[in-house]
């Protein structure tokens, strides 16, 4: 147990993304790619639906939305790249609340932009690689954050090469 | 009772030179304690009761619950003033990986503390202890006697880390081996180590967690209860406060998974649920 403060977030920031602290965020290796694509647009030929880490895909009557490895990106298309993703570790009842918030306060808080994505199990936030180590940071305070076994290193920036925040003993 | 209480005191100064909570009155059901030389060499009886849990490890590895775990503060009036309340499924995912489903978590209202990752990690894997041949060496086990829990015959250790590694947690307590079955039936301690560093206060209750024997083989863990007084000394942005915590942790609906991989007890394989073991353990 820790006292309410002991991680400095009490005061100022409220306590309303106190209650999750038990939830873990793993940052998933590679760098990610929002792609916009005219609507009606068939699926790309570029596009493969098994490249990890994550690939979504989104039709809307006023456009496709795709985010997938940049790496898979072509030369040409209306795309944000360096983006990396936060996956919320376990599978999430439909009945939680607050999940998403409990992250997107801190990021707010901290004026980091983020993309948002859920699924049918978890919730993925993205941000961008330049400021994954304040993400990590403002997060730190309320989540256990791990990183993919991948890109452990990217998490050395931060100050945490494994869990963060760091076990204190 | 006594015995318990005394025990909580003894931790505390054992585990870090000076108390950062007090322990509470746990519950009676314990007999005499019967301090005269074992029988059995108690080094033989360690040994034992380390490979049958080592066993029981593994079968557990095959067995999927549900973990009801609830969180409390106490206020002055005895009056229940924040919880944690969240009920888990640990099953397995379809690849057959260990994994936790969060089943209900309503808001968590605890105010004057939060739930820090070690206490997660003790509710997922201190609370329901297991002592292990394989983890055995990282503790000094002490015979202290013999003694009855309510009817089981008891040969009765404190339990304490040799070492201190970072980033895991140990048992620093007492733990009851059922004198037949040789397996732990009641563990009662606290999960150290605390951290009591100025602005780094993470501070654990003493626990006791009682098993039951569930699979007509093996006792599981299905029930613990901790409740302490936590001291957190204040430091920047917080003020120094004493808090009452009182934990619940219920594990049910034990079930065992499909698997390909046997399950041995006492020389035999029992992968079946519906062998019974040729030689059944002495009556109680």
């Amino acid at each position: 147990m820790t006292p309410t403060g002991a991680y400095g977030i009490a005061a100022g920031l409220g306590l309303a993304y106190l209650g999750r602290m038990d939830l873990t965020l793993r940052l998933l290796d590679g760098e990610l790619a929002i792609v916009r694509l005219e609507p009606r647009t068939a699926l790309p030929d570029w596009l493969s639906l098994t490249s990890l880490p994550l690939v979504s895909v989104t039709w809307t009557t006023e456009e496709v939305s795709v985010v997938c490895a940049a790496s898979a990106v072509p030369a040409g298309l209306r795309c944000e790249r360096g983006w990396r993703a936060l996956r919320v570790e376990g599978t999430l009842e439909f009945a939680l609340t607050g999940v998403l918030a409990g992250i997107l306060n801190p990021l707010a808080a901290a004026g980091i932009s983020v993309f948002s994505l859920s699924t049918f199990d978890s919730d993925y936030v993205l941000v961008r690689g330049d400021r994954l180590a304040e993400a990590v940071n403002a997060l730190g305070t309320v989540f256990c954050i791990e990183a993919a076994e991948e890109c452990k290193s990217d998490l050395a920036g931060t100050g945490a090469s494994g869990p963060w925040p760091p076990a204190s003993h | 009772m006594a015995v318990l209480v005394g025990l909580g005191c003894a931790l505390s100064a054992g585990a870090q030179g000076k108390d950062s909570f007090t322990p509470m009155a746990m519950d009676a059901g314990f007999g005499v304690m019967d301090i005269s030389a074992p029988a059995m060499a108690p080094e033989e009886i360690i040994r034992q009761f380390a490979a049958k849990e080592s066993e029981f490890q593994q079968a557990l590895n095959h067995y999927t619950y549900r973990r009801v775990a609830r969180v409390q503060t106490i206020d002055d009036d005895n009056k229940v003033d924040g919880e944690y309340y969240e009920v888990d499924d640990v099953i397995f995912d379809s690849t057959g990986k260990r994994t936790e489903k969060v089943v209900f978590a309503p808001e968590n209202t605890l105010e004057r503390v939060s739930m820090s990752p070690s206490d997660l990690q003790d509710i997922q894997r201190g609370y329901p202890f297991v002592l292990t041949a394989e983890e055995i060496g990282q503790y000094d086990v002490k015979y202290v006697g013999r003694q009855k829990v309510d009817e089981v015959d008891c040969y009765v250790f404190d339990v304490s880390p040799k070492v201190i590694e970072k980033k895991k947690r140990y048992l620093l307590g007492r733990i009851w081996v059922d004198a037949t079955d040789l397996q732990i039936v009641v563990t009662n301690g606290r999960m150290v180590p605390d951290d009591t560093r100025k602005n780094n206060e993470d501070l654990h209750p003493p626990f006791m967690t009682w098993r039951q024997q569930v699979d007509g083989h093996y006792w599981f863990p299905v029930y613990t209860k901790g409740e302490g007084v936590l001291h957190f000394a204040g430091g920047s942005g917080y003020m120094a406060q004493d808090v009452h915590m009182r934990d619940t942790i219920k594990y049910t609906d034990y079930k065992r998974f499909g698997s390909t991989t046997k399950i041995i007890y006492e020389g035999q394989d029992i992968t079946d649920p519906n062998k019974q073991p040729e030689t059944k353990p002495q009556p109680k």
